[in-house]
């Protein structure tokens, strides 16, 4: 044997075993078929990246003090999130179970009930223009329930619960909290509208299409509970909802199922099925691959990998702890990049209107991008503090789950005009 | 091992016959070929898959003017450039893959005794390590030339640079694995 084929056959033993196999044959041979997917033209990305570090660097500028309070204490957190805004003393705000008992607000079953009217007009009330409850500190703030005034450009803390695990918002301004087995729903100004509470399970996924449509929660990664017109729980360990007409997709890792009105529309068996879903422009995405969600035909498959998260009709995204990429609906083939700076891992992603947050952790705190669907940065800001989660409501308002179940907002006034 | 030489007269003109039989013979060098690359099991099976994607698709484009496994390689070089060139995927690129340092028994060849196979094992992991420590121009000519058995005149052509650059970075690729191995107690 010479020495050339005995390192060649050193190099081969590495990779014994691990083949293309026919699975990878059979993939090749579908996609082949399928309409090609154009990744961008060098040009074309070469000017998204020059407008894309300008943005980041404009963003970075007005936003460097704020940056800066990365190693901070709460005192300058406070300072630095809320640029030009005065300290104003805070209001006490009332304990849930203050809330609770003024507003006489009862236990609520599965199938969720509305807030009673009192208790609306008790927020309402705590949030009243002249009322000297903002700028609020988001890292500070304690308490539970908290209403505060919806004014432009407050950074105000909103509905809370104690341990509150994901947020999650839908085609119009309002949001969803779940936390424990309680998913409550609020309407933009932070007003509980309806609770929902799961029986038997702790809420690990959630999906809102607006305050008025239907929501969902994952339970314990097995079942997935609809709540709205067609209430329903399915077996599924993911879900997606189509912001559109309200149908519900559910994957077990397997199969993919398709629900409308309650029904099951198709079910399809993949593979190697992902189990993270999303109806992005007029697909439905499992895996590397995007549905028909009418029929569930397979109109392309690509090679994007990460969590899928939607972004605009046109755009949608996949985010790993180091990348987020974008993707063109039309065809699956890939728009721009985001990397995460040395020392920063990306724990959440949440598109929506046009708008991307990409929340990063960095040391102890946290760093958040706010970009628009063609990758421009319209907001960066540090946090001294973690900031658990994002989602951005179909007004464009990006919310933050705060440590202890707060919710704030970044102030639309600190965001880049798109 | 050598390569098996499909004459490209040989190929059927219809690329719904010709790539499986491509990627039956080639599909398995084809993703080790992007492995060696992109140091990432599932970036290299993407981008085999995409490599007979694209053969599939530019099938009538394929001439025969080199040899049919010259062509795909030279797809699969490009696309894994490609990849590890785009901004966003830089910080994916893993700079070590566990699982290439991980070996099960099955692959102990049944006349190997005990020690033999853990001596054998052992410098074969030594010797990817280095491979794969080294700068990506050095670690392409050497994984063509040695594991993809390429001359260096074929390296030339699928890398797009000159056959003396190709023999000048085997000769410092040589030189630095020499170095890795001997630092790493090669010898072992």
């Amino acid at each position: 044997m010479t020495e050339r084929t005995d390192i060649g056959n050193k190099l081969g033993d590495s990779l014994k075993g691990w083949e293309f196999t026919p699975a990878m044959k059979q993939q090749v041979l579908q996609r082949a078929k399928m309409p090609e997917a154009r990744p961008g033209r060098p040009a074309l990305r070469t000017v998204a990246w020059s407008a894309f570090v300008a943005a980041a660097a404009f963003a970075i500028a007005i936003n460097l003090t704020r940056y800066g309070g990365l190693e901070g204490n709460r005192d300058e957190v406070t300072q630095l999130s809320l640029p030009g805004q005065e300290a104003m003393p805070q209001t006490p705000m009332p304990a849930p179970a203050e809330v609770t008992q003024d507003s006489g607000q009862r236990a609520m079953g599965a199938s969720g009930e509305s807030v009673p009217g009192s208790q609306r007009e008790s927020a309402q009330k705590m949030a009243a223009p002249d009322s000297p409850l903002s700028p609020l500190p988001i890292s500070t703030r304690t308490g539970h329930y908290e209403q505060v005034s919806e004014r432009a450009g407050s950074n105000s803390l909103m509905a809370v619960q104690e341990d509150s695990a994901l947020v999650a918002a839908g085609s119009g301004p309002g949001f969803a909290v779940a936390s424990g087995a309680q998913v409550m729903l609020y309407d933009g100004a932070g007003n509980p509208l309806r609770q929902y509470v799961i029986a038997g399970g702790q809420v690990t996924g959630l999906e809102v299409v607006s305050q008025d449509g239907p929501i969902a929660a994952g339970v314990d990664r097995q079942q997935v509970q609809l709540f709205g017109a067609h209430e329903m729980s399915v077996p599924g360990r993911s879900f997606a909802l189509s912001p559109t007409d309200g149908a519900m997709a559910v994957s077990d890792g397997q199969r993919v199922s398709l629900y409308r009105q309650g029904q099951v529309v198709w079910q399809r068996e993949f593979a190697e099925a992902s189990e993270e879903l999303l109806f992005a422009g007029d697909n439905l995405v499992t895996g590397s691959v995007a549905l028909d969600p009418a029929t569930g035909d397979v109109r392309w498959t690509h090679l994007g990998q990460g969590r899928p998260e939607g972004l605009s009709a046109d755009v949608f995204v996949r985010w790993g702890e180091e990348v987020v990429t974008a993707f063109r609906t039309a065809d699956g083939s890939s728009a721009w990049g985001f990397s995460a700076p040395e020392g920063h891992r990306i724990t959440d992603a949440a598109g929506n209107a046009g708008r991307l947050a990409i929340l990063a952790r960095h040391g102890e705190g946290a760093v958040l991008w706010v970009t628009d669907a063609s990758a421009r940065v319209l907001y960066v800001a540090g946090f001294a503090e973690p900031v658990e989660g994002v989602a951005v409501t179909g007004a464009g308002r990006v919310l933050l789950l705060l440590p202890g179940g707060k919710v704030g907002a970044v102030p639309a006034s600190e965001i880049i005009s798109q | 091992m050598s390569q098996s030489e499909v004459k490209s007269t040989e190929l059927p003109p219809d690329p719904e016959a010709a790539i499986p039989y491509l990627m039956e013979q080639y599909g398995t060098r084809v993703l080790h070929l992007a492995f060696f690359y992109l140091k990432d099991r599932h970036l290299a099976e993407d981008i085999a898959q995409e490599v007979f994607i694209k053969a599939y698709r530019q099938w009538d484009r394929f001439r025969g003017d080199s040899s049919v496994y010259t062509w795909l390689y030279k797809i699969t070089v490009n696309l894994c450039r490609d990849r590890a060139r785009s901004a966003w995927w830089r910080r994916m690129l893993p700079t070590d893959d566990p699982d290439v340092l991980s070996h099960g028994e099955s692959q102990l060849p049944p006349e190997d005794g005990p020690e033999d196979a853990v001596l054998r094992i052992a410098q074969n992991e030594e010797l990817m390590a280095a491979v794969m420590q080294l700068p990506d121009a050095y670690r392409e000519a050497i994984v063509l030339y040695y594991y993809q058995e390429l001359s260096t005149v074929e390296i030339a052509e699928i890398t797009g640079v000159s056959d003396n650059t190709i023999k000048t970075r085997l000769f410092r690729a040589r030189a630095m694995l020499k170095g890795h191995l001997t630092k790493g107690g090669g010898g072992r």
